[in-house]
C-alpha cells in the first residue's frame, strides 16, 4: 500500500490521546510528590527517569534479555501453536485433541511449571524461554483454528462454483479470512510471554527484570522497584502494540473479531 | 453464448436425524438458450435446492440436469456458469475491481472465456462507475448485490443463475434494482435462472414462470409470460401484467376462483 | 436452604478417588516404561511417602497460602460488592470512575506484588493485597452484570408497587446477582491462590509458593512433587467449591 494511506491507516488519535492522560497524571504525581503528599514507597516521576537515565547499563542490560528471552519463546510458541492449529483444521479427528491439549497446557500455572522445568532443563534462559513459549501458546491457537475456520458457507460455495482448487481456495479465502483472527491472538500472547518470562525469572535467574526486580526489592531501592515495573509494563505493551500497528496496516478492511475462549 | 437448461425428473432426498426429507420429487424443467427464467414458491419448495443442483454444488439423488447437453460438473469446470447468492458474499478484503476480478484470478490466463466485457466495463454497466477501489463495507447492500453481478458475469457465463439476490433489498430499490438486472441480462445475452418468492419480480423479469410447492417440492405450473421486452415498469399496469400475476398465485394458492370484488380491489391496489 | 445431596457426594468422592488411583497407576507405569529416572520425574509411591513425612510442614505452609487468597479474595468480595451496589444505584458515579476501574483490568501479579511489597514489606499482608487487587476486577464485572441485569419486569413491578430503591435492591437485585458474585468467585478464586504463591515469590515469606521454590533449589524431588500437587489441588478444590456453588444458584434463577 501506498506511504500516504498507511499513515492515514495508523490511528494517530488512539495514540496520542493515552499519551496526553499519561502525561498530566505524571504531571500531577510529580508535583504531588514535591508537595510531600505520597507515600514514602511511591517515588516522583522524575525519580524513577533519572533512575533510569543513570544506569543505562542496568536498564538495557535486564531489558534484553527478559526481551529475547520472552520473543524466543514466543516465536517457538507462534511456530507450533499455528502449525498445530493448521494440522487440526486440515484433520478433523485431531481438532479435540489439539484443542484439549493446548488448553491444558495452557491451564498448568506457572507455579508448577517453573520449579518442575528448572529440574528438568538445569539453570539457564532455556527455563524462561520455555515458560514464555507455554504462557503464549493458548490465544494464538484457538486464533489459527478459529480462524481457519472463519470462512462462511457462502464464500465457500462462491470457490466451489468458481472451480476454485484446494490451494486456491486457502490461498483466497481461507488463509485472508483468518488474519483478523490470527493477529488478535498474536496480539493477546505478547504480553503474556513477556509477562511468563518475567515471573519465570522469579523462580530463578541472574539476568533480567524480573531478576532486577528481585535484586532492588531485597535491597529495598524504591526507585528501582518502581523502574522494574514500568519496564515489565512498558515490555508487555510494546509487544501488544507492535502487533496493535501491524494488524491496522495489514487487515485493512473493516473486521472487529473478539476471540472465543 | 448460452445454453439450454434441462431439468430431468430431478429428486432430492437429505438425510436428517429422522426421517429423510423428499425436498425436490420428480421436477422437470426446460429453459430454452437465452432466456430469463423464474422459479417461485413457498419456504421449503426446495427451490434454492433446484438452483444449486444446477450449479453443481449439490448432486441429485436421482434424475438429471443438462446444460446443453454438459452435466453442471462439466459446465462448472468450464467455468460456463454464474452465480449470484441471496447475499452479496464480496471477499472483504477485496476491492470491488478485485472482487469482480476474482473469477479471473482463480481460471488464470489459459481461459478461452477472457473474451467479452473487462471488469472495469461490467462495472460501469451494473452502475458502480466510480467505486472500483472501495471496499465492499463501504458499500450499501444493493451496491454490494451489483458487484456480485459483474462478478458472475465476468467470465461470460453461459447460465446466470440468482437465488433471491434482491430479498435482502427494501421494494423501491428492488424494483430499480430488477429494471438494471434486465438491462445487464440484455447485454450478456445469457440464460437467467432466477429463484424469488415475489410474484411481481418472477412476472415482470421472466419469459417463463415455474411456480413450486413444497413438501415434497414439484413444479404445480409453468406460466408464460407473453410481455414484450424490454419489460417497462408501466407493463406492471396493464392487464396482461395483472392476469399473469394471477395465474401465478393460483399455482402457488391452488385454483381457487377469486370472486368478481376481490378483484377489483386487487386491480385498485395495482 | 442448601441440601446436601450425600449420595452424589459419596459417587462423586469414590470417581475422584478412582481418577486419582487410576492417573497414579498410569504415572508409575509410564516411569517404568520410559525408564525415567527417580530424580526427575519420582514415583508415586515416594511422593505419596513424602506427603506423609512432610504432611505438617506442608499443612503450615498450604495454611499460609490458603489464608492468604481467602483473606484477599474476601476484601476483594466487600470491596466489589460496595461498589458494585454505589454504581447500580448511580449511572453518574459509575461512568466517572469507569478510567479507574478499568486500570484494575489485567493487573499482572508481576507488576502489582513488588509494590505491594514495598507498601507492606515481606509478610502475608502483601499477598493479601496481591490477591484483593487482581481478584477485584473480576469480582466487580460479574456483579455489576448480576445487579444491572436483575429482571425488569421483576423491577418494574416493584416500581410500580411504590418500592424504593433499596427495597429493589433488597427483594429483586441482590438475590439476582448471587449467582453473578458465584460466577466471579470461580473465575477469581482458584487465580487467587496461584496469586498468593506468586507473590509468595517475590517476597521470600511462607507459603506453598517457595516451599515449591525451595524444594526445587535444594533438589528434594520427592517434596517439590508433592508441594506442586498440594497447591493443584486446592486450586481445583476452590474452582470446584465455587462451581458447585454458581450451578446450585444458577439452577433456582432459570
Amino acid at each position: 500500500m501506498r506511504a500516504d494511506a498507511i499513515i492515514r491507516r495508523v490511528p494517530w488519535g488512539a495514540i496520542l490521546r493515552p499519551l496526553v492522560t499519561a502525561g498530566v497524571v505524571l504531571g500531577a504525581a510529580e508535583i504531588a510528590q514535591r508537595a510531600g503528599l505520597l507515600p514514602v514507597f511511591v517515588p516522583s516521576p522524575s525519580q524513577v527517569a533519572s533512575e533510569m537515565i543513570a544506569n543505562p547499563r542496568l536498564v538495557f542490560g535486564n531489558l534484553g534479555p527478559t526481551a529475547w528471552k520472552a520473543a524466543i519463546g514466543y516465536a517457538i510458541a507462534a511456530a507450533i501453536a499455528v502449525s498445530a492449529g493448521a494440522v487440526a483444521i486440515l484433520i478433523r479427528n485431531l481438532y479435540g485433541a489439539v484443542y484439549n491439549f493446548g488448553l491444558t497446557l495452557h491451564s498448568i500455572p506457572i507455579i508448577a511449571t517453573a520449579p518442575l522445568l528448572a529440574l528438568w532443563l538445569g539453570t539457564g534462559p532455556q527455563v524462561q524461554i520455555a515458560i514464555a513459549g507455554l504462557a503464549s501458546q493458548f490465544p494464538m491457537l484457538v486464533g489459527t483454528m478459529q480462524g481457519l475456520q472463519a470462512a462462511d458457507a457462502r464464500q465457500r460455495e462462491l470457490m466451489h462454483v468458481l472451480s476454485a482448487s484446494r490451494s486456491q481456495t486457502m490461498r483466497y479465502l481461507l488463509i485472508p479470512s483468518a488474519l483478523p483472527y490470527l493477529f488478535a491472538g498474536f496480539k493477546i500472547a505478547a504480553p503474556s510471554a513477556v509477562l511468563g518470562a518475567i515471573t519465570a525469572e522469579w523462580a530463578g535467574a541472574d539476568r533480567g527484570v524480573g531478576a532486577m526486580m528481585l535484586y532492588a526489592l531485597f535491597s529495598y531501592d524504591t526507585p528501582k522497584v518502581w523502574l522494574s515495573v514500568l519496564l515489565t509494563c512498558v515490555l508487555a505493551a510494546s509487544g501488544y502494540g507492535v502487533w496493535v500497528l501491524i494488524e491496522r496496516i495489514v487487515v485493512y478492511w473493516d473486521r472487529d473479531v473478539q476471540l472465543a475462549e | 453464448m448460452s445454453r439450454n437448461i434441462n431439468v430431468n425428473q430431478i429428486s432430492m432426498v437429505f438425510y436428517g436425524r429422522g426421517e429423510p426429507t423428499i425436498a425436490l420429487e420428480k421436477v422437470d424443467l426446460h429453459i430454452p438458450a437465452g432466456q430469463f427464467a423464474a422459479i417461485i414458491g413457498p419456504s421449503g419448495c426446495g427451490k434454492s435446492t433446484l438452483l444449486r443442483l444446477v450449479a453443481d454444488v449439490m448432486q441429485p439423488f436421482a434424475g438429471s440436469v443438462t446444460l446443453d447437453g454438459d452435466t453442471p460438473r462439466a459446465a462448472r469446470l468450464d467455468h460456463a456458469l454464474g452465480f449470484v447468492f441471496q447475499s452479496p458474499t464480496l471477499l472483504p478484503w477485496r476491492t470491488v475491481k478485485q472482487n469482480v476480478e476474482l473469477p479471473l484470478d482463480i481460471v488464470g490466463r489459459k481461459s478461452k472465456r477472457r473474451s467479452g466485457l473487462s471488469p472495469a466495463e461490467l462495472i460501469e454497466l451494473v452502475g458502480l462507475k466510480g467505486f472500483e477501489n472501495s471496499l465492499p463495507h463501504e458499500l450499501s447492500g444493493g451496491m454490494q448485490q451489483r458487484a456480485a453481478i459483474a462478478r458472475a458475469l465476468v467470465l461470460k457465463p453461459d447460465v446466470l443463475l440468482l437465488d433471491e439476490p434482491f430479498g435482502a433489498l427494501d421494494e423501491i430499490t428492488r424494483q430499480r434494482m430488477n429494471l438494471e438486472l434486465l438491462r445487464i441480462w440484455a447485454e450478456s445475452g445469457t440464460t437467467a435462472l432466477l429463484v424469488t418468492h415475489s410474484i411481481a419480480e418472477a412476472v415482470f423479469m421472466s419469459d417463463q414462470v415455474f411456480v413450486m410447492s413444497a413438501r415434497p417440492g414439484r413444479i404445480t405450473s409453468v406460466i408464460d409470460i407473453p410481455l414484450p421486452r424490454p419489460r417497462q415498469l408501466e407493463m406492471m399496469r396493464t392487464p396482461v401484467f395483472f392476469d399473469c400475476v394471477n395465474r401465478v398465485r393460483d399455482g402457488l394458492f391452488g385454483h381457487e376462483a377469486a370472486p368478481a370484488e376481490s378483484r377489483l380491489q386487487a386491480v385498485e391496489a395495482y | 436452604m442448601i441440601r446436601i445431596n450425600l449420595r452424589g457426594l459419596t459417587a462423586s468422592a469414590l470417581t475422584v478417588l478412582l481418577s486419582v488411583l487410576g492417573i497414579a497407576a498410569i504415572w508409575q507405569l509410564v516411569i517404568l516404561g520410559f525408564r525415567i529416572p527417580p530424580y526427575i520425574v519420582p514415583p508415586p509411591v515416594a511422593v505419596a511417602h513424602s506427603f506423609v513425612t512432610n504432611w505438617h510442614v506442608l499443612g503450615e505452609h498450604m495454611a499460609f497460602t490458603f489464608s492468604a487468597a481467602a483473606l484477599g479474595l474476601t476484601f476483594s468480595t466487600v470491596m466489589a460488592t460496595t461498589i458494585a451496589v454505589v454504581f447500580s444505584m448511580s449511572r453518574n458515579i459509575a461512568q466517572a470512575s469507569l478510567p479507574m476501574v478499568l486500570a484494575f483490568r489485567s493487573t499482572p501479579v508481576a507488576a502489582v506484588a513488588p509494590i505491594m511489597m514495598l507498601f507492606l514489606g515481606r509478610g502475608i499482608s502483601t499477598s493479601i493485597a496481591v490477591v484483593t487487587i487482581v481478584s477485584f476486577f473480576p469480582l466487580l464485572v460479574n456483579l455489576m452484570r448480576g445487579l444491572v441485569s436483575g429482571d425488569r419486569n421483576a423491577n418494574e413491578l416493584l416500581h410500580v408497587y411504590g418500592a424504593s430503591r433499596w427495597q429493589q435492591l433488597r427483594f429483586v437485585r441482590i438475590p439476582f446477582a448471587l449467582p453473578y458474585l458465584f460466577t466471579g468467585l470461580r473465575v477469581a478464586g482458584s487465580s487467587s491462590i496461584l496469586g498468593a504463591m506468586l507473590s509468595e515469590w517475590v517476597t521470600g515469606s511462607k507459603g506453598l509458593g517457595n516451599l515449591i521454590l525451595d524444594s526445587g533449589e535444594m533438589r528434594e524431588t520427592e517434596l517439590l512433587w508433592a508441594s506442586v500437587l498440594t497447591s493443584v489441588t486446592v486450586a481445583l478444590c476452590v474452582f470446584w467449591v465455587t462451581s458447585a456453588g454458581e450451578k446450585r444458584l444458577l439452577r433456582w434463577r432459570q
